[in-house]
């Protein structure tokens, strides 16, 4: 079942094309990678999703609904959850407190905050954030930071969870330990949509990868035909590196018989 | 006078607020070496370039020029002692003219006596800011803009010359024609440069060794030519 799909999505900005005639599809229960070099319009492509801006053409269906013009919170509570790239928690609350807002405020109707704390405690036990729960959030980490984007988002209880640079700033070992994290939270049968410039975690966790190069869908295909994909070195490391690399694996292969 | 590093890093981390980016970078620039340093998007590679700037300050780490020990150093003082950058993306001073600010690049300059050689220097470097040293440097394309940073960058008589993405969004004849100024200029002086470069080739063709960042660490290091054929370099990039 396709969760999410994107048809000819477009934006601009002025004259300015930032995301142009995008296709895809994402199925269900799909780890899928949104990679490109800066400026391809990645952040971009989620906030047309979530609905931070309007789309300028094209549309957009999440689980079949249509979101064209709908608000962030009407998208938030149809299931699509988002964890930002630049943290900004209720500095002034708790950690616990600052879940508690997205589940009181997320996709159900409202309930009793009891009831609401349980849920809560639950997610965060799950992150492995329990036993700071009640400390103010300008005290933990910045690990701890981005589990607590986490937390927030899936207090919500999305279906589809969109991760813009999760892994930023994390070193080596917590990058590893997000990963599994992340893997976890789809095994709970959350699809997930993330942008991650860590290679290593999108390359090594996503099932497809979606390549954009200014604006424009350059590649989409599992992360080793994405690695190897002529267009998308050349977006990366450049026209004339790409050029040598061909030669190279041109070199490497055995000759053809005719 | 002195025959060691010319710059030399050890165990530098640094990063924006709470968010590191360098991690533990160490690195040494030899006196005439160019330096390219190459990695990914967010692996540090402009970070480590306003590091040694001054534009950045170190978390953890020193950083040595030219002998002396300049990790808290002012920028302005590591300018007056030699290390001179030219931005990503040229920030030029829009309002003023390629001659204005060509001559802004040697405020700082104590020794202004070969100022006026320098200046026509910058000019045969670049014949096209001569044609045009009295437009505003606002009303450039991008390839004379950038020539004209560089011409700025040199105005001050660098030491250690620090070059962020010189070919970024420039026609690759553009990017030719600023390549042999730049060449020229290095031959004619006794300078070093680290050169960040978006178009790896390019920066593995014109360095002598490079240094291959991955989220905020060096991954390798070596001589550029070993480089280019180093499967590391993709592996950087690309993840797998």
């Amino acid at each position: 079942m396709v969760v999410l799909e994107g048809k000819k999505v477009t934006k601009m900005f002025g004259g300015l094309t930032a995301v142009a005639d995008v296709d895809f599809e994402m199925q269900q229960g799909e780890i899928f990678g949104l990679i490109g070099p800066n400026g391809a319009g990645k952040t971009t492509l989620l906030n047309l999703i979530n609905g931070v801006f309007p789309i300028t053409r094209g549309e957009l269906f999440f689980a079949g609904k249509r979101l064209n013009g709908l608000k962030p919170y009407q998208i938030t509570r149809l299931g699509i959850g988002r964890a930002f790239q630049i943290v900004r928690a209720f500095e002034g609350l708790t950690v616990k407190e600052n879940v508690l807002v997205g589940n009181l405020f997320g996709r159900k109707k409202p309930k009793d905050i009891k009831k609401g704390l349980t849920e809560v405690e639950a997610i965060l036990e799950f992150l492995g954030l329990a036993p700071k729960m009640d400390r103010m959030v300008s005290e933990i980490t910045i690990a701890d930071r981005k589990r607590l984007e986490l937390a927030r988002a899936l207090s919500m209880e999305p279906q589809l969870l969109l991760l813009d640079e999760v892994m930023a700033g994390l070193n080596p070992k917590e990058v590893e330990e997000l990963m599994e994290t992340i893997i976890q939270i789809n095994k709970k049968g959350i699809s997930i949509l993330l942008i991650e410039h860590v290679m290593k975690a999108v390359m090594g966790i996503s099932h497809r990868i979606m390549v954009l190069q200014f604006g424009k869908r350059i590649a989409l295909g599992p992360p080793k035909e994405i690695a190897e994909n002529a267009k998308v070195i050349e977006s990366y490391l450049g026209e004339r590196f790409a050029k040598k690399e061909a030669e190279r694996r041109q070199q490497a292969r055995p000759p053809e018989t005719a | 006078m002195n025959s060691g590093p010319l710059l030399s890093i050890q165990g530098l981390q640094a990063g924006y607020g709470d968010v590191p980016v360098l991690w533990d970078v160490s690195l040494e620039v030899r006196p005439r070496e160019i330096i390219g340093l190459v990695g990914g998007n967010g692996a540090g590679k402009s970070t480590l370039l306003n590091v040694i700037s001054g534009g950045v300050a170190a978390k953890k780490g020193e950083i040595q020029f030219a002998g002396q020990e300049v990790t808290r150093a002012s920028t302005t003082r590591r300018v007056r002692m030699g290390i001179t950058h030219i931005p990503e993306g040229r920030l030029l001073f829009a309002g003023l003219t390629v001659a204005q600010n060509l001559r802004l690049g040697a405020f700082g300059r104590t020794d202004k006596s070969t100022l006026e050689k320098d200046f026509d220097m910058v000019l045969e470097l670049f014949p096209r800011l001569a044609e045009r040293k009295d437009q505003l440097a606002g009303t450039l394309s991008g390839g004379e803009q950038q020539m004209c940073a560089i011409g700025r960058g040199l105005m001050a008589k660098p030491r250690l010359l620090l070059v962020d993405e010189l070919s970024l969004g420039l026609a690759p004849v553009v990017v030719d024609q600023i390549m042999v100024g730049l060449k020229k200029a290095y031959d004619e002086a006794d300078m070093s440069i680290i050169m960040v470069e978006q178009d790896v080739q390019l920066g593995l063709e014109v360095s002598h060794r490079a240094y291959v960042l991955e989220t905020g660490r060096v991954v390798k290091e070596g001589t550029s030519a070993d480089l280019a054929e180093d499967p590391a370099i993709r592996k950087a990039y690309l993840g797998i």
